[in-house]
């Protein structure tokens, strides 16, 4: 941010009595999304190159999980201490990338094997998703929250699925989008933490509804133990009630007393599109997720949800466990209801005569 | 919006007090006005694409217990309700745009029922081919970007389809980089168009469509590189006399004219790449040893660590 805009903040802020001594430097603050994702990009690709190196110089630590576990563990510790060094310096800080994601990767070969001889099911990935969720928290680098995040919110996912409380990841993700992002403001002492989190947690939250329908509709295929069929509904009726609960957070955040009829009213239009999301999966996450980037003034945010709309969309039509005449019927009743609610919202809950107020 | 981090970094340095009202201080936060006109277009496009998906599903499942001129009357009762709602809705205003947006899908779906009633023998291209030059005076009159996004999109999908149907004299190598160079021209054409466009149609002026298109532009340009690096016997020698005028031409039009970082940043990405396959070659095609693995991850690592320096300085400047 350039001085004359951030003072003009200032002044604004400072009016409110908000400030608290003089204008702040403002110039290392904003780095856009599209630069991060491409240093994270850059992070997977310098990280395999080490790998390789790994690979071809230390054989024996490919060839043993012990040695694959100690030595990602150790370049994990070895990145921390790089960013802890020097935690403003670009090369540092993509070096200590590349070589944690190393780390990571040798981390997670080595458990997965070691746990192959000794556990089966859900353990290692409980394990590897309690490591990721630990390196989202104690790593200092933006870039590195957001990937340890979506890892740790990917492999507690995939151990329920495993473990066969399948449909229910989706809803405990969505709860703790839900949370991280309406307790931005209220977390905002540590918003270096819970911002880069969120994000992660929000991309596995896609990720896992995205694909939750379609693999669910695979497992009579391939799996020989059934998952019970209430556990797809449990899931979308747990998201569902996050969408509700974020509906509710920013009515109240708006002013809105939850004895007002518009209130009640926009909780019952939530509560319709919740339901559609029955048959139609990713409707009530994705939109979720745009209302809670919207109602935080986060367009990444609401990006994000806009493409797992589409992305969900477009998803559905490989569903197998429907056909797609019944999808077509899902979603025109979803359309159709999408518009109804449209129609509710601007007549009754947010009046043209309120908006102008 | 933009104001957002900056005000989290002061209330984490603790030089505001209260950040949730510095947010709505700043209009950060959406009021009740923002909040309506937000609802309004996200309930309108979600439940159109809801509907438009609902048609194209219907289309594909071919019902056996519909006849054919049911099916034809349905759907073409549903391109007329289309088209009639754009001209009952003022065309400027959002729920005008949507109805021909879904107007324009539905003409796809359309034109592949007729392909799957009549069997007329007709390649996949073809009705792609056909969808975007019927769907063209809509999006001519349309005065949208989302509806030229769509026909940009088709046309895409056209050229792909055509050559896997006409993979050319010799075979799938070459049909790849004809495909590639087709696609690189059309959606660079389409990207200089769309900029020039923006000057004088104030709808056209919206930052996505011109970065889609560079994507486009950028990735087919990449791959026709990456294939002239690890296949240079066969693949032809314009490849790294195109790559490198599309980076000069990017650095010009998006670094000097005017900035925009996401471009950038793509191309930025695009030379980490493009170097790091050219060190592949010569480090490692022959022997594959761990000090050429090294040399490589810390040739990335400075690569990145340089561009995100220099577009963080870029940024600052965007920002000025």
């Amino acid at each position: 941010m350039n001085l004359p805009r951030a003072e003009e903040l200032w002044s604004k802020l400072a009016s409110a009595g908000l400030t608290v001594g003089g204008v702040p430097d403002a110039t290392e603050a904003h780095t856009p999304w599209y630069v991060r994702a491409m240093l994270g990009i850059a992070g997977f690709l310098a990280a395999g190159f080490l790998l390789g190196f790994v690979g071809v110089g230390f054989a024996f630590v490919m060839k043993s999980h012990t040695a694959s576990l100690s030595v990602g563990f150790m370049v994990i510790v070895a990145a921390y201490g790089v960013f802890r060094m020097a935690p403003r310096n670009d090369f540092s800080s993509m070096f200590g990338l590349a070589v944690s994601f190393a780390g990571q990767a040798l981390v997670a070969f080595g458990i997965l094997g070691f746990f192959e001889r000794h556990l089966t099911g859900a353990t290692p990935w409980v394990v590897l998703g309690a490591i990721e969720a630990t390196l989202a928290v104690v790593m200092p680098n933006f870039i590195h929250r957001v990937v340890a995040a979506f890892g740790s919110g990917f492999a507690f996912a995939y151990a329920c699925e495993i473990s066969g409380v399948r449909g229910v990841e989706t809803g405990g993700l969505a709860a703790v989008v839900a949370f991280a992002w309406l307790q931005e403001m209220r977390l905002g002492k540590f918003h270096a933490l819970v911002a880069p989190i969120g994000y992660g947690l929000t991309l596995a939250f896609i990720e896992v509804e995205g694909s939750s329908a379609f693999r669910h509709s695979m497992a009579p295929l391939f799996e020989v133990r059934q998952a019970s069929a209430a556990y797809p509904w449990i899931g979308e009726a747990l998201v569902a009630a996050a969408l509700l609960a974020s509906v509710w957070v920013l009515l109240r955040r708006a002013g809105r007393q939850a004895r007002d009829a518009r209130t009640i009213l926009a909780l019952i239009a939530a509560a319709v599109v919740g339901a559609a999301s029955f048959r139609a999966p990713g409707v009530a996450g994705g939109l979720m997720v745009v209302l809670l980037g919207f109602g935080n003034g986060n367009r990444v945010l609401v990006g994000l949800g806009i493409a797992a709309l589409l992305v969900y969309v477009s998803g559905y039509y490989y569903v197998l466990d429907a056909t797609l005449l019944a999808k077509s019927g899902v979603l025109a009743a979803t359309g159709a209801v999408l518009l109804a609610v449209r129609r509710v919202v601007l007549k009754f809950v947010t009046p043209q005569e309120g908006a102008s107020a | 919006m933009g104001d957002r981090q900056i005000l989290f970094a002061w209330f984490e340095r603790g030089a505001i007090t209260d950040v949730g009202a510095a947010l709505g201080v700043a209009q950060v936060l959406p009021g009740a006005r923002e909040w309506r006109a937000f609802l309004d277009r996200l309930l309108l496009w979600s439940g159109v694409m809801a509907l438009a998906a609902a048609v194209v599903f219907f289309v594909a499942h071919n019902w056996s217990y519909l006849g054919r001129y049911a099916k034809f009357g349905l759907v073409e009762l549903f391109v007329l309700a289309a088209v009639i709602a754009y001209w009952g809705f003022d065309p400027e205003r959002a729920a005008g745009k949507a109805s021909l947006l879904l107007a324009s899908i539905l003409l796809g779906a359309l034109l592949a029922l007729f392909g799957q009633t009549y069997q007329t023998g007709a390649d996949t291209w073809e009705l792609f081919a056909t969808w975007a030059a019927l769907m063209l005076p809509w999006v001519l009159v349309g005065r949208f970007a989302g509806l030229w996004m769509l026909w940009i999109a088709t046309a895409n999908v056209a050229i792909v389809l055509y050559f896997l149907v006409f993979p050319g004299l010799f075979g799938m190598l070459f049909s790849t980089e004809r495909q590639l160079w087709t696609l690189f021209a059309f959606n660079t054409v389409a990207l200089a168009g769309w900029e020039l466009g923006a000057r004088h149609f104030a709808w056209l002026d919206e930052r996505w469509g011109p970065r889609l298109l560079a994507l486009a532009g950028g990735a087919t340009i990449a791959l026709l590189m990456l294939q002239a690096i690890f296949e240079w016997r066969e693949a032809s020698g314009a490849a790294p006399l195109a790559y490198l005028a599309w980076l000069g031409c990017a650095y010009a039009a998006y670094r000097v004219r005017v900035r925009d970082l996401f471009v950038l940043a793509g191309g930025c990405l695009s030379i980490i790449v493009v170097v790091s396959a050219l060190l592949v070659k010569g480090l490692l095609e022959t022997r594959a040893d761990a000090g050429g693995f090294l040399l490589i991850a810390l040739a990335v690592i400075a690569m990145a660590a340089a561009s995100g320096w220099w577009l963080k300085r870029v940024a600052a400047e965007v920002r000025a």
